[in-house]
This record gives C-alpha cells, structure tokens and sequence, in this order.
C-alpha cells in the first residue's frame, strides 16, 4: 500500500512542530528552574516571567525564542533529543535564516543538551511588562524568518570597498573567491 | 607625494619578505576588516601601487603596552612588514635614531608630507603645571603634539589613554592627564581604544586607513564600527552559561573550573563594547575571559574610576544588541511599551543579520573557533 506523499509530509510536518514545542517548553521549564537564582541580582527584571515563543521547525531543527527577565535569545536545538551540534560548546557558528546569517552561540544545558543561541537582549530593563517583551520576541522571530528582510543596507555599503579596477576575472580571484566560498560550513 | 616614494610592496619585498608571505598578510587583514577575498585583492593592489603612508608614531604619558601589542601582532609579517608597510619614519620605541637626529625627523617629516602623513599618539599630554609634567625632547609633550597635528592628515589614537586618559586621568588626575582629542580639535581623529588594543585590530585601522586613504566608518565615540560594534556580553563563549544562571561565586571553585560566567566577579562584559571575545588575543588563541578572569573593561571610558575590577556590575546603562555604543548618551534609559519594543527588535535583527553574498560575508571570518576560518 502506498501512502500519498502529501499526507506523509503532513504528517511529518505536524511531528516537527510537536517536537519544537515539546523542546520549547522544556526549554522554559529549565529556565524557569534558573528563575530563583537569578531574582537576587541586579539583572533581573522583575516585571518579567520565562517564555518560550514561536517554537516551530526550520530545516530540520527547533528554532524559536526564550524570554526570560534576565535575556531575551533567538534559540536553534536539534529536534531530535541527544544529538550534537557540529561545532563544541563554546564555539561561534554562523547559520543561515531565511532573513541572513546569524552568529550563534554553542551551549551545553544541563538537563537539556546543546542549544544554540543567538543573543537579542540582555538585560532586559527595556521592557515595561511581559506583554511588550512579547512583542519584542514575535517581532524578531518573524523578521529573521522573513526572505524579504532587508538587512542593515547602510552598513553593508560602507563595509563593503569600491570594486576593484578591473572587471574582467583573473585566474587569482577566480580561485580565491571559488575556494573561500567553497570553505564555509 | 614625491616621485621618489616607494610603495608599501617595494620595501617589503627589498626586505626580503616573499610575495607568498604578503599575499597572506593581506588575506588575514582584510578577513579581521571583515571585507572577504575582494577587500584582500583591493588590498594588496593598493599596497603595491600606492606610495607609501608615512606614519609619526608619539608617545606621551604611556606604558608602551599599546607598541608592545602591536609589534606582537600573530602574524610575523608585522614586524617586518607593517613597520616598514606604513613608513613608521617616528617612533622613539623602536626608530634606530637619536637625540637631535631624532628631532630632525619630526621636523623633516612635517615639511616634505604636509597634510599627508598619519600622527598616531600613543599616551596624552598632561596639561598641568603648562604640561611640565611630560617633556619630550627638552619640550613639554602637549606643544609637540599639536605641532605635530597641525600638518597630519589625520590622527590615530592608540588605546585608552589616547583616547580617554586610562590611569594617569583616574581620579584626582593630579597631572591632569587629557585625552588627546581635547587638544587637537581640528584633524579627524580615529579612537583604538583598549588597554592595550587588540594587535589586529591595531594593524587593521592602520592598513585600512593607508590602503583606501580615509577613515573607517566610526562609531559616536570615535571609534571604528568594524572592531568596537560587538559587546562582549553577547559574543562571549561563556554567555550560555550567564543565561543558565550558572555562576563563579569565588575564584577557584567548582563552577571556575568549569567555565561558567564570571558576571558575580566583577566581569564588564555586559558594558563592554571590543572586539576581544569574537578576535580574542594573541593570535585567536585565548582573552581575559577565557582564561578565567572578567573582563575590566579596558576599552570604555574611564574604566578606572568605575569601581573595583571585582565590583559585581549593577548599572547597566545600555540594553540589547541594537543599543550599540552610538546610543550611550543618546538615549534616555526607559522602558518601553509593546508597540515600540517590536519595533526595537526589529532595528535589533538588522544589526545583527549579516548579507549572504556580502563581501566575504560569511560571518565567521574572525572566529578563531570556527573550523572553517583555520
């Protein structure tokens, strides 16, 4: 018996999105066990409880945002329990979101495994109450999912030098631009 | 410039230095610039075809750290090339000349490069007592050093005491020790701070000001965009842990030899806006954090006089990623309400979102922890 291939993406989808929200929540649980620790120091903002918002799968990971009164990150975990990422805690990598590419931090969380965030907050007096630091994280969630997103064009122009002199492609850059587009993950 | 000027290129390779070698150098600079293969071809085409920028390297109240890390700079082209690349025709550190000889080169200098030479200060003049308190060739340092500025193109502040005034201007500053853009006001000044400056970012602003002839883009405070942009706070390796709430409590317990983050020992991260964290030191080998100690915050104004290296961080004046260093001072500390925080968050993801097909753009090309940068 075959299966449509529709239903099966379907169905497929609808378990990523459980897992996603299974991983966001689980996420808030053990931020929420923090939550205690934290409330002493002059970094908490009070008017502030931990959330995990918009967990849903991208490419095969969790990807979402978790709010808490001391940081607000944009969070990528592996949807799958237990597995790694291909870099070491600690380490810097850059992934690609449909809005561009974002530099996240590899982290080791007790009791949950490796996550990788991308700071968006911390701390986090800006915000008045829970309602706003909502928006706040909806906001960025839905910009970095945007293909649209127009990304900083007045710093990239003035990063970017004049173009060289001549247009036509030498063997060099030919290599050099095939070989260090080649080399990123 | 005169006919008989070298180029950059010329004297490297009259020093023996290979084409290999140079290509390198040029490569890793415009990587740590953030400018990616084209910004290196730029790079090089202009060291070989440019007469050569040269560059009055002054002293003032200083401890030489900022001339030790530049000339330690990972790269061994820096010593060899860098310092001929950018002409040092001055520099009482490291320059074979002496006494008058010395002097003459000032003078010499300021005539035959009018208007074209680079002054980079390391230190500043105490103003006190008409700034008896530093004399350099016989004079006070403060009248050198506006002479000297009047003919530049442009002038470098190295480090934090150029910049801000660091420990000679803590408080009571009884020589009163001043930063040095509060004497030359009429020259653009570009401000490296640091205690001292990272050597690559030390060897990028002045690569980058020779090869393209102007200054970076800087921030509010005078600093370049490219290396003073990131707070160390939200690049720092040992942020998750921060976010956990796993802290040291004292040095040397459990949780300092596992790594967790060092906010309750006084670390500055969350204030400090350098480049240490993603560039880190000595080659991308390690910095202060990763080697168990909090930051202290040497690239920010007055970091002596904001209490002890120890003193847990409790003000802290300016949030999120979009709140660079352009907005301290700028922007009144106050909460906000839903409409505008979704808007904040916004303005937050296009600082931080990088361009696909940017120059190079694959944002990790100065990430000594990336497998790919290697």
């Amino acid at each position: 018996m075959s299966r449509d291939p529709a239903q099966t993406k379907a169905d497929t989808d609808k378990v990523e999105a459980e897992k996603a929200a299974a991983i966001g929540a689980a996420l808030a649980a053990l931020y929420r066990a923090a939550d205690r620790g934290m409330r002493e120091l002059p970094i908490y903002n009070t008017a502030l409880e931990v959330a995990a918002v918009g967990f849903r799968a991208h490419e095969g990971r969790a990807l979402g945002v978790v709010l808490t009164p001391w940081f607000m990150n944009l969070v990528l975990a592996p949807l799958d329990a237990g597995e790694g990422s291909d870099a070491p805690p600690g380490a810097t990598v850059s992934r690609s979101l449909p809005a561009g590419l974002f530099e996240f931090t590899v982290g080791a969380l007790d009791g949950f495994g490796i996550i990788e965030s991308c700071s968006l907050y911390s701390p986090m007096f800006d915000f008045a109450d829970q309602q706003s630091a909502l928006a706040a994280a909806e906001a960025a969630l839905q910009a970095v999912l945007d293909p649209g997103f127009d990304v900083a064009p007045a710093e990239t122009a003035a990063a970017s030098p004049p173009k060289p002199r001549s247009a036509a492609i030498d063997r060099r850059n030919f290599l050099r631009g095939a070989l260090s587009s080649g080399a990123r993950p | 410039m005169g006919a008989g000027t070298e180029t950059f290129y010329e004297v490297i390779r009259r020093q023996g230095i290979t084409r290999r070698s140079f290509v390198k150098f040029c490569s890793l600079t415009a990587t740590s610039l953030g400018l990616g293969p084209i910004g290196a071809t730029e790079i090089a085409q202009a060291l070989e075809t440019k007469p050569r920028v040269p560059v009055i390297w002054m002293h003032g109240l200083e401890c030489t750290c900022c001339s030790e890390s530049f000339i330690r700079s990972a790269h061994p082209l820096v010593k060899d090339a860098v310092l001929s690349m950018i002409s040092l025709d001055y520099d009482d550190t490291i320059m074979a000349a002496a006494g008058h000889q010395a002097e003459a080169i000032l003078q010499e200098t300021r005539e035959k490069y009018k208007g074209q030479y680079i002054l980079a200060v390391e230190g500043n003049p105490p103003l006190n007592e008409d700034g008896m308190f530093c004399i350099d060739g016989g004079r006070p340092f403060v009248e050198k050093l506006k002479e000297m500025a009047e003919d530049s193109m442009a002038v470098i502040a190295w480090g934090a005491c150029a910049s801000w005034g660091c420990v000679q201007a803590a408080k009571p500053n009884p020589t009163q020790a001043t930063p040095i853009d509060k004497v030359i006001r009429n020259k653009p000044i570009i401000k490296v701070p640091g205690c001292p400056p990272i050597a690559e970012v030390m060897t990028g602003v002045v690569t980058y000001i020779t090869t393209f002839g102007r200054l970076p883009e800087l921030d509010r405070q005078g600093r370049p965009k490219m290396f003073y942009s990131q707070r160390i706070h939200d690049k720092c390796y040992r942020r998750p842990h921060f976010d956990a709430g796993q802290f040291v409590e004292e040095w040397d317990d459990d949780a300092a030899r596992k790594g967790y983050c060092l906010y309750k020992m006084g670390c500055k991260g969350p204030t400090t806006y350098s480049a240490c964290s993603t560039v880190r030191w000595n080659g991308g080998v390690s910095f202060p954090i990763q080697s168990g100690h909090g930051c202290i915050g040497c690239t920010e104004d007055g970091f002596w006089d904001n209490g002890s290296f120890y003193d847990r961080l409790t003000t802290i004046k300016q949030f999120g990623v979009e709140a660079n260093a352009d907005k301290i001072g700028a922007t009144v500390a106050g909460v906000v309400g839903a409409a505008i925080a979704a808007h904040a968050a916004v303005t937050t993801v296009r600082s931080m979102a990088k361009r696909r097909n940017d120059n190079g753009g694959n944002g990790n090309g100065n990430k000594p922890n990336d497998k790919s940068a290697g």
